[in-house]
């Protein structure tokens, strides 16, 4: 393999889709050839460059569009035709108008017959969902909105039934009542959705309180999205003031692993380091971080930070 | 304001108690008519459609349009899924059309390009989002603008479907036979195009970064 053949290759080889044997020769050549090496590493360099290029999906935005979609939904349910239209779609016929009668007609048969057959064996039914009073005996919640997802039988002569029970409920009120404070505080940690925990978040950063300044702690420090842990700092923003909070921060800018969430913190933790009083915590953390931060706009601020309270750059 | 938020948010930290239900399971249920179903499948996906959407056509107009009519067409088609491929690979074949179609339309239509012309030269359309960040530093902005300026200046001159093929293998991690398929095309073909993908980045970024 010549070195612009290597060269050639070195992304799909990174992307790890080179066939087996081009991947061997390539590797072979890369153990002798330094060039190449070099222009692994340039090439390994832009790859990772562009990861930092990729930013995420605006949170706001992304619950923007569930919502439209939701809307969007509901009108093209309300003007769906009936389900057993889509059920007989899903069974891969296109009904002819004939073929819809013929269909028709056999329905109103079997309903005929089943009717005529139930009413013989149990009188007439009444409106009852049919698992009503089985699901209600066995204590479970709101039987109409029960549905049996499958059936198997178990060991001995039991049965199992494998149930989805949907609840919902619509709640409101205001920041003052307890339990819409708790669903708040909760739904800013719901793991399942980004987006509602950016909508939580949003909400939390006009109110007070230990309790929300703790939430936002925690989820400035742990979020799985940078984008709701970006949202969490900005809403402590208004508790940089707070010993704890400012502590939270710091541990942030030391720990995070993505560089927008640090740079956030960075500068909430030293707005406008012209007016920056000497701090040895401060210090300490800024001077640490020299060690270890590679992002180049954060060690500028540091070193302005640390320059500003006259302490050292260096951790001896 | 407060009101309705906080009824989605209860219906939604309701429903985030219940034990999350497999793909599949969640496809069966869905084609069914359940609509938490069909809901629950969005979620799984509708991040990253979007985030692609996004990359690709540099607009969020037309990444919200690309969105409502993808899993529009996902909800109106869901019946005759057959497991055939997988579920993913399906819905981004979904989204990789509209999202053709839509660059596509715009080369006809000679539609506003996502960069614009100031009195410092092209400059791309998402420089000029708000920056919600205090305190951002001038020289930083400066740098990070020019990487930014030649990064999407090279993407823009791939062809849509070396565009796709890159931010698909780039940016969602999907191997290259998922996106052959995904494309209509084969994994030989989507190679190709990352292939000449990647010459151009090289060419435009390897002294560069």
């Amino acid at each position: 393999m010549t070195c612009s053949e290597a060269q050639a290759n070195l992304s799909l080889y990174l992307y790890g889709e080179l066939d087996f044997t081009t991947e061997e020769w390539l590797e072979a050549h890369l153990t002798e050839c330094a060039a190449c090496r070099e222009a692994l590493d340039r090439e390994r360099h832009w790859h990772e460059r562009l990861e930092l290029q990729q930013s995420e999906v605006p949170l706001d935005f992304l619950s923007q569009c569930r919502q439209e979609l939701r809307e969007t939904l509901g009108i093209a349910r309300e003007a769906s035709e009936p389900g057993w239209i889509g059920w007989i779609d899903s069974l891969g016929l296109k009904p002819s108008p004939w073929s819809m009668r013929l269909a028709m007609a056999s329905l109103l048969i079997c309903l005929g017959f089943g009717v005529s057959r139930l009413v013989e064996r149990n009188g007439l039914p009444g409106p009852e969902y049919p698992y009503a009073a089985a699901t209600a005996h066995m204590g479970m919640m709101n039987p109409s909105q029960v549905r049996i997802r499958s059936i198997e039988p178990s060991s001995g002569d039991r049965i199992q039934f494998v149930i989805d029970e949907i609840t919902e409920h619509v709640v409101s009120g205001t920041w003052q009542d307890e339990p819409i404070r708790q669903l708040l505080l909760s739904a800013a940690k719901d793991p399942t959705d980004p987006a509602l925990r950016v909508d939580s978040v949003e909400i939390l950063k006009n109110e007070s309180g230990e309790d929300v300044r703790d939430t936002l702690v925690d989820v400035a420090q742990h979020d799985p999205s940078a984008g709701v842990r970006m949202k969490a700092l900005a809403a402590l923003g208004r508790f940089e003031g707070d010993p704890a909070t400012r502590q939270a921060i710091s541990y942030v800018l030391e720990h995070d692993v993505n560089p927008d969430v640090r740079t956030q913190a960075i500068d909430l933790l030293v707005p406008s380091p012209a007016s920056l009083a000497f701090s040895p915590q401060l210090a300490g953390t800024l001077q640490q971080l020299m060690r270890t931060e590679q992002n180049d706009y954060i060690r500028t601020r540091c070193q302005r930070a640390l320059a500003a309270m006259n302490a050292s750059t260096d951790v001896y | 304001m407060l009101e309705s938020r906080v009824d989605t948010l209860g219906k939604i930290t309701a429903r985030g108690t219940t034990e999350r239900k497999d793909e599949a399971a969640l496809i069966r249920a869905a084609q069914r008519g359940d609509g938490e179903a069909f809901e629950q499948l969005v979620r799984l996906y509708d991040q990253p459609v979007l985030r692609l959407a996004l990359n690709l056509l540099r607009s969020q107009e037309d990444a919200r349009d690309v969105y409502q009519e993808a899993f529009l067409r996902v909800y109106r088609n869901l019946h005759a899924f057959r497991f055939d491929c997988s579920f993913h690979t399906w819905l981004y074949r979904i989204v990789s059309n509209l999202c053709l179609d839509q660059i596509r339309k715009r080369k006809v239509r000679k539609e506003e390009q996502s960069a614009v012309a100031t009195a410092d030269g092209q400059v791309d359309r998402f420089q000029f989002l708000p920056e919600e960040r205090a305190g951002v530093d001038p020289q930083r902005q400066y740098f990070s603008s020019q990487v930014s300026n030649r990064i999407h200046e090279v993407l823009a001159s791939l062809t849509p479907r070396e565009r796709m093929v890159f931010e698909l293998r780039h940016y969602q991690g999907m191997r290259l036979r998922s996106i052959g398929e995904a494309l209509g095309t084969t994994e030989e073909a989507a190679k190709n195009c990352l292939f000449r993908a990647t010459q151009k980045m090289r060419a435009a970024l390897g002294d560069f970064v």
